[in-house]
């Protein structure tokens, strides 16, 4: 790293030391674990009564908090146990132990969301944050018997997808490659099976899953979105676990526990076989073929008391074959190491370094042209990261990221002996980003709080790379090249850097209503390159080069949360406003498979969305539910100055996951006796699509023309699914137990538009309307655990 | 390589959902806008005279209505086209929107730059951008694979014509094949009458019962080099239906292409393969190479291509295709009314030839005899 780069973290660093305030008082230190398995609980909420003050364990199950000498009531709670109380005697007693019971299954809370406090959406210096309860996803209502994380975070509000069975999903009108997915830590560059009809996790594997929608903390950069990071789980400490499950078209077993004291492990995984029951369907579907596994181990080393090492390892793999020419496989192997260490006791150092590699593959069969076309994205990390409990309301982290991608955009092989194909490989791309960062979140009193970060970035695009010069004043082809310039393996050949501000103010009227205002500025030196609607096997990421300028993304939000009837109803406001700028879009008829100057078919282009998320929530009793409504708009704007290369005239556009209004409505209400039911109701707006406007004759064929893009829209979505769930626990420590889920998605059968196409036959152009889920689907499946 | 992923992620998706999903009929929006010019050109190296054809793209107002005769012609149109030596032809109307070439003595030369002009009555003058005729390298030989599939809706069995050729390893390259065939069918015939020739068919012992039909084919057939530069090409071009016993009459047409005119080939293969899945590629307008002369913005759709051509004619008989087969799978394509006297096969058979004429131009084919 350059010098100046130093100086520049080192500045970061110093900036925040004034923060370190301390205060006169005593530290109350303590451990939360679950009573029946003693697994530490992270995300328990401390809180005392006749007190404000309050904390979160941590993910090792501890919390530490400056308290005055005093007495204290400490409450203890977390999503799925009981709450406990414990009386604290703070001047001779400073290190606490509780254990937390199970609650039993009829009072489990019947929620897919969960917040970490009862009152944490109103008195945290958070928003535009997303939990999943992944365990409680067994119980909602399914497609195919499987629970997916990403179908249940569409479910909320400014989350959307193009479409039923597409792939990755849409935040708050920002396109699916903003998205930074991370698997303890690794980044996944395809989040989906089966063309995207699932979520490459298992939730079987998953501790936690949470999204940032916006205000992403200072310590992650690199996507303009949101942040999705998914925890896998560490292993049980106590004895050994089997969790196993079947549905109609996969099957899983994830076991986990200990190996010896200091050390535990999950492993397990999920295959799918869908071949089954697509034999049972005639013509081309019975003739196509498709497979997909995914497996997930963990370690967990305990060294001591105050350092912990764990190793992560994730791979899967789709196979797709059609009934004509073509295979295609793509596939992700991902490897994380994690080492945490307790400095002190309020300083925690944390290193990770990981490995990410994703291969996506088409494979032609077509005789004498037999092919493998192929490209990879390898991303190689390390992140070392401080965190500084300088005061109970003070909370600092700083540290360091160091990226390294290495993408070749496509090689292509010939697969047979005779086959005519040439070997032709596109150049590599090579890049490093380098990030420092500094966030200090500081609770000025129970009403005012702040968290205000800062991240620097730097991107640096190196070679081996052939650079190529565009005649200025014209647009750019193969034509218009004016030289180009060899750059040796390692050498700069073009660095941005910039500032990315974080900021979040947290201003309380009372302990029942909050506003929040946050501003932040992403960067992101990387894009996936893909002219559909959806994302497809056939897409591959692009750095950004001297050509292609990276990503930047600016957000403004502001929301009013407010609790009802003793935090049972939780509401909030949200708006948002956010302007990209440099993002990629395509001139009409760019080719961009294996297309050696990418650069000259790729046109810059601005974003801008806003949009109002209205939710209402209600956690507790027998009936349980959420509202969430979003109002919202996306745009794009190319920025070329050649007029034939504008889409729409240049003007802003809606982008292709514009849906206006998204309402869904979720709920569940416990019938005893380990039952519950669980309904989803989701009306979303149409998503935009492009109709002919002209039609005309071309190679004696008719052909349609379409001038203006997405100037149309499908008509709206909506549809309704039920669930019925048993849970057979009878009290919150059974070892053995089942769940059963019978789900019905699409209860009345709506034909929901998932596309418009035009075809032509001797009666002239007609238009017809594709239903993807269009009937009711029945699904069944049963969990064991032992 | 032919990847069309749009079509095959939407049957994929079909699969995937099983019986799920289901498409029905709707009525579309209407949208209305300007009509905008639409040229189809093509000068080749073959003294043929050249046809440019002009027209307005037509408003789909009812998207159920025939909009295939609806065409908006141009007839009042001034069409030329010249080289950069400074000769030129005039184009003259010959039929609604279509102009021909009419100086026979004009004929696209390898090497030389060609611009078509076209001049509206509303004073509007709109131009190609100068398009250069590239070589292209000669067919080899042809192929001939006999493919013993067929549907009993829309085909016979079929012969696979391919053309086998050698990409210059030095050069990119890009083609088009366009084919045509003559191909024997079979009706009933009539009575041969008294004196008449023997019949020709002697199975029905009738008259008139066989003849040669066109077959044109109007899939685009284009091709880059990007991934088999230099390599031999064995491309299928022709698939000539077997509905009876007899020779075929077959026309291959192998031409250079520009790049220019390849790129807007392959954006209309995108746009006709649409399927509606979300993993079509994006729609947009056909924009060729021709735009208007004071405004380079405003462009046209369609093309003028510009093209070296080699032109292969040959005759083919199949030794080995047995009747009874030929009987069990073409049979339903002999027209009714059946019976001996159901009609000759030119007065029942669209666009055939006049019974055992033999098709013009075929006279120094090569005969290929094919087992």
């Amino acid at each position: 790293m350059p010098l100046f780069f130093l100086k520049k973290y080192l500045f970061l660093l110093w900036i925040g030391f004034p923060a370190l305030a301390f205060a006169q008082q005593i530290e109350l230190k303590g451990e939360v674990h679950d009573f029946d398995t003693k697994e530490a609980i992270s995300g328990a909420t401390i809180s005392f009564q006749l007190s404000k003050k309050g904390t979160v364990t941590n993910e090792d199950g501890k919390f530490s908090i400056l308290l005055p000498v005093d007495r204290y009531e400490l409450i203890c709670s977390s999503a799925g146990y009981q709450t406990t109380t414990k009386t604290v005697y703070l001047f001779d007693e400073n290190n606490v132990h509780i254990e937390l019971k199970k609650r039993p299954p009829a009072e489990l809370p019947e929620i897919v969301v969960e917040s970490r406090r009862k009152d944490a959406n109103i008195a945290e210096a958070k928003m535009s944050v997303i939990n999943i309860n992944v365990a409680q996803l067994r119980k909602t209502p399914m497609v195919f018997g499987e629970a997916d994380l990403i179908k249940a975070l569409t479910l909320q509000s400014g989350v959307s997808t193009v479409g039923e069975g597409a792939s990755g999903f849409n935040v708050r009108g920002g396109n699916v490659d903003q998205n930074l997915v991370l698997l303890d830590g690794a980044p996944l560059f395809n989040t989906s099976h089966l063309l995207g009809f699932y979520s490459v996790i298992s939730t079987d594997a998953v501790q936690n899953f949470t999204l940032y929608k916006g205000t992403i903390p200072a310590s992650y950069g690199g996507r303009l979105s949101s942040l999705a990071a998914i925890n896998i789980k560490p292993g049980n400490e106590q004895k050994t676990r089997y969790n196993t499950g079947m549905g109609p078209i996969s099957a899983h077993i994830f076991v986990d526990g200990p190996l010896n004291d200091k050390l535990t492990f999950l492993a397990g995984g999920r295959i799918a076989y869908p071949r089954f029951m697509m034999s049972f369907f005639p013509g081309s579907v019975g003739s196509s073929n498709a497979f997909f596994y995914d497996l997930t181990g963990k370690l967990n080393y305990k060294i001591n008391s105050k350092n912990r090492v764990s190793l992560s390892l994730y791979r899967s793999y789709d196979y797709f074959k059609f009934p004509g020419d073509t295979t295609y496989g793509w596939q992700t192997n991902i490897a994380t190491l994690n080492w945490r260490s307790e400095l002190s006791k309020k300083l925690v150092f944390n290193l990770n370094a990981n490995y990410s590699f994703y291969i996506s593959d088409i494979n032609g069969i077509e005789p004498n042209y037999q092919f493998r076309l192929r490209n990879t994205i390898q991303h190689q990390q390390a992140k070392a990261n401080f965190a500084f409990q300088s005061t109970d309301n003070n909370y600092v982290e700083f540290g360091g990221d160091f990226i390294k991608y290495t993408v070749d955009p496509g090689e292509l092989n010939p697969s047979a002996a005779n086959s005519k194909i040439n070997n032709i490989g596109l150049q590599k791309e090579y890049g490093d980003e380098i990030a420092g960062y500094l966030l200090d979140r500081y609770e000025i009193s129970s009403l005012f709080s702040i968290e205000a970060g800062i991240r620097h970035s730097t991107f640096l695009y190196r070679g081996g790379h052939t650079i190529y010069n565009y005649a200025a004043g014209q647009p750019e082809s193969p034509e218009t090249i004016t030289d180009s310039i060899n750059y040796p393996k390692g050498k700069t050949i073009q660095s941005y850097s910039g500032w990315e501000p974080r900021l979040l103010l947290k201003i309380g009227f009372d302990d029942q209503t909050s506003l929040k205002l946050s501003y932040d500025r992403t960067y992101q030196y990387l894009q996936l390159i893909s002219n559909t609607i959806a994302i497809t096997p056939v897409d591959y990421w692009k750095l950004s080069d001297p050509q292609v300028k990276p990503a930047r993304g600016d957000q403004f939000a502001a929301g009013i949360f407010r609790n009802f009837s003793n935090d049972i109803f939780e509401t909030s406001i949200e708006g948002f406003y956010k302007k990209s700028r440099n993002l990629v879009d395509y001139k009409n008829g760019a080719s961009l498979s294996m297309n050696t100057y990418i650069d000259a078919d790729l046109l810059e282009a601005n974003g801008k969305s806003y949009g109002l998320e209205f939710n209402v929530r209600k956690t507790k009793g027998k009936v349980t539910g959420q509202i969430a409504y979003t109002w919202s708009r996306s745009y794009i704007a190319d920025l070329t100055s050649f007029a034939t290369e504008q889409v729409n005239g240049g003007a802003y556009y809606p982008s292709n996951f514009d849906r206006p209004s998204n309402l869904s409505i979720t709920g569940g209400i416990k019938l005893g006796d380990g039952w519950n039911l669980n309904c989803n109701f989701v009306y979303v707006s149409g998503r935009p699509a492009t109709y002919p406007d002209g039609t005309y004759v071309i190679n004696n064929t008719v052909v349609t023309n379409y001038s203006l893009r997405n100037e149309d829209r499908l008509p709206d979505y909506n549809r309704l699914d039920i669930s019925f769930s048993r849970d057979s626990r009878r009290f919150p420590e059974q070892r053995k137990y089942t769940i059963i889920n019978f789900s019905i998605y699409n209860v009345y059968a709506r034909k929901n538009p998932y596309s418009i196409y035009f075809q032509r036959d001797e009666s002239g152009l007609n238009s017809y309307e594709l239903s993807v889920l269009g009937t009711i689907v029945p699904s069944f499946t049963l969990y064991y655990f032992f | 390589m032919t990847h069309k992923p749009g079509i095959k992620f939407l049957l994929a998706f079909l699969f995937l959902l099983f019986a799920f999903s289901c498409v029905r009929r709707i009525q579309p929006p209407i949208r209305e806008s300007t009509p905008r010019l639409v040229v189809e050109g093509l000068l080749t190296t073959d003294s043929t005279p050249y046809t440019v054809k002009l027209s307005y793209t037509g408003q789909l107002t009812n998207a159920s209505s025939r909009v295939d005769s609806n065409q908006n012609f141009i007839n009042d149109a001034t069409v030329f086209i010249k080289d950069d030596a400074g000769d030129s032809s005039l184009c003259t109307l010959i039929s609604p929107g279509t102009y021909q070439s009419t100086d026979i003595s004009f004929v696209g030369k390898v090497g030389s730059i060609y611009t078509l002009n076209i001049r509206l009555s509303n004073g509007k003058t709109y131009v190609s951008t100068p398009e250069k005729i590239d070589p292209v390298p000669a067919i080899d030989s042809i192929s001939i694979v006999y493919d013993s599939t067929y549907d009993y809706d829309t085909r016979p069995t079929q012969l696979i014509i391919s053309v086998n050729a050698h990409d210059p390893g030095n050069t990119q390259n890009f083609y088009r094949w366009m084919s045509l065939g003559w191909v024997p069918r079979k009706a009933w015939g009539n009575p041969c009458a008294f004196g008449s020739p023997p019949p020709t068919d002697p199975f029905q012992n009738a008259c008139g019962a066989l003849c040669l039909q066109y077959q044109g084919y109007n899939t685009l057939n284009v091709l880059s080099d990007q991934y088999i530069n230099g390599q031999e090409i064995i491309q299928p071009v022709f698939y000539s239906p077997v509905y009876w016993v007899g020779k075929h009459y077959i026309e291959v047409q192998q031409l250079s292409l520009n790049k220019d005119i390849y790129v807007f080939w392959q954006q209309y293969l995108q746009q006709t393969n649409r399927t509606g899945s979300i993993l079509d590629p994006l729609p947009s307008s056909l924009v060729g190479n021709i735009h208007n002369l004071s405004d380079s913005n405003d462009v046209a759709l369609g093309y003028f291509e510009v093209s070296d051509v080699m032109t292969k004619k040959i005759i083919i008989i199949p030794h080995s295709i047995p009747l009874y087969y030929i009987e069990s799978t073409a049979a339903q394509f002999i027209p009714s009314p059946a019976g001996p006297g159901g009609g000759d096969c030119h007065g029942s058979i669209p666009n055939t030839l006049d019974d055992n004429a033999f098709p013009p131009g075929w006279e120094n084919a090569e005969i290929i005899d094919f087992y």
